[in-house]
């Protein structure tokens, strides 16, 4: 845990001028995260119907601060109606001594004390055509409220959101802003996730995930859940080029396991979704190292995209080949 | 041992003037005074060496910045114009015929061939001297010299040769131009000793 919180705090240093309150953030080219409701069939994409969200102020930071979602509700544009919309999710926010440092608030899987912290705020949400797609503000909160985490020299706030009853799908985004009333990002600040459930573009191309690996880090398994076989899940990285991982089928979980390199330690893996389909798919993916801990991926990679190092030889010729 | 330390005391101090007039920081930063890309107009592209086997397998598709495409990890190409190309590589995923474009790049210049004039000389040993006429309307301000991997300043430059045959002299110019804008060019003279004394 405490190298956990030193290696974030390391990097949240180096990301201190990146800006990415947006999450899912337009870099990893997936346009919403998606809960869906506790009746929900697991085969939709969402093993637990609980997104835990985390996004850290830097300390010098002192204005209040906004958390804004974008179509909270879950009926109208954007959300996935199975019938009637009949759904209702819980959205929390957590600060306060224990919202990100508790163990159980870092697992994949919402067990014991994940809902750690103090709770600031919280609202259900169901059908409401006045917030489809439309934003509703959390706060105002004082930075100080959230989990002063020292080796990150920031505030950490937890979002968690929770799929209480119905079977829709509720996509949505998130936005830490300066402002109630619209998206002004905050220097400095950053946000994190040890699992995601999200839903890939309609249109074919690649999503990413950019998990940072520290220096201890020796092997990573990464584990997607009902996937649907829609195309591959490759790692790429500085001395990976686009590795195949298992890609699941419909409402199965895959994991594979693949060894980290010298070259790759302190650096960002991008994990590559490649959709070859066109049409709606949702999953859940988290990723670990070998004690089996799951490993924060960031909405802007840290240090940029990773770029496989290619050994171009480039000899200039008289010569005219046959 | 004392001849070897005289020697030795006189190549450090040769090292040193050639360090202290600037002649090897001119030629190091100026690579394209050598003759290395002049009069070729053909291009050898490989990373086959760094293909990843535990990757994805892809078919590598090089563009060549003048509208031809060939494909490879090695592949070579020769231009029909000395000029300056940007060459990007795409990679082709033949299972999903997904394209991923600029996977790499890189410029390359090819220079067009320079004519120069080669003295014949009988002796080993020679004096080459500026000859403001390689460069008309300079006003030269410092002149460098490469002979054989050996550097000199000033507008004349003494090398002994160590093998007789061809030798390539470049000459690197600082100056102004007639209407007092900086110059920085370079040029090339040919030397041919035809035996050893």
């Amino acid at each position: 845990m405490h190298m956990r919180v030193f290696y974030l705090g390391l990097v949240l240093l180096i990301s201190s001028t990146l800006q990415a309150q947006r999450v899912p953030n337009e870099i990893e080219n997936i346009d919403y995260l998606i809960t869906y409701g506790a009746q929900a069939d697991a085969s939709r994409g969402d093993d637990d119907h609980v997104q835990i969200l985390f996004f850290s102020i830097p300390r010098s930071y002192q204005s209040p601060v906004y958390l804004r979602i974008y179509d909270p509700d879950t009926g109208g544009l954007h959300d996935e109606l199975q019938g009637g919309a009949n759904t209702q999710l819980r959205f929390s926010v957590y600060g306060g001594k224990t919202a990100f440092s508790n163990k159980d608030a870092q697992k994949v899987n919402p067990t014991g004390n994940y809902n750690s912290g103090n709770p600031l705020a919280s609202k259900v949400f169901g059908a409401d055509p006045k917030l489809d797609a439309n934003w509703y503000s959390f706060g105002p909160f004082n930075p100080a409220q959230g989990e002063e985490i020292d080796e990150m020299d920031a505030y950490v706030f937890k979002l968690i959101v929770e799929g209480l009853q119905g079977d829709d799908g509720n996509q949505y985004r998130c936005f830490l802003s300066e402002l109630a009333g619209s998206n002004r990002i905050i220097e400095g600040a950053n946000a994190f996730a040890y699992e995601y459930t999200f839903k890939l573009p309609k249109a074919k191309g690649v999503s990413h995930i950019y998990p940072f690996i520290d220096k201890s880090v020796i092997s990573v398994t990464q584990y997607n859940f009902d996937f649907d076989q829609e195309g591959d899940i490759l790692l790429y990285s500085v001395a990976k080029n686009r590795h195949p991982g298992a890609a699941s089928n419909n409402n199965e979980w895959l994991k594979s396991k693949h060894s980290i390199v010298d070259s790759e330690k302190n650096t960002t893996l991008d994990i590559q979704f490649q959709k070859i389909k066109e049409g709606e798919n949702a999953l859940s993916f988290y990723i670990t190292n070998q004690y089996d801990e799951a490993i924060p991926f960031f909405t802007i990679p840290i240090g940029g995209p990773p770029k496989y190092k290619y050994d171009l030889k480039v000899n200039i010729k008289a010569g005219v080949k046959k | 041992m004392r001849i070897l330390f005289i020697f030795l005391s006189a190549y450090c101090t040769a090292l040193q003037a050639q360090e202290q007039c600037g002649a090897r920081q001119y030629f190091l930063n100026h690579r394209e005074c050598g003759m290395e890309g002049h009069g070729a107009r053909c291009v050898e592209l490989d990373i086959s060496h760094s293909i990843d086997k535990e990757g994805k397998s892809f078919i590598y598709e090089w563009n060549f910045g003048d509208g031809k495409v060939l494909s490879g990890p090695l592949t070579e190409y020769c231009y029909e114009q000395y000029g300056t190309y940007q060459i990007t590589m795409d990679l082709l995923d033949p299972e999903t015929r997904m394209i991923i474009r600029n996977e790499l790049s890189t410029k390359i210049s090819l220079l067009p061939p320079v004519e120069f004039a080669t003295d014949t000389l009988q002796q080993m040993t020679a004096v080459f001297k500026y000859d403001p006429e390689l460069l008309p309307g300079i006003a030269v301000e410092k002149v460098y010299w490469k002979i054989e991997n050996e550097y000199y300043c000033g507008e004349q430059a003494r090398h002994t040769f160590g093998q007789p045959g061809f030798h390539l002299i470049e000459i690197g110019v600082l100056g102004k131009t007639p209407d007092k804008m900086f110059f920085n060019g370079c040029t090339f003279r040919g030397a041919f000793i035809t035996s050893k004394p």
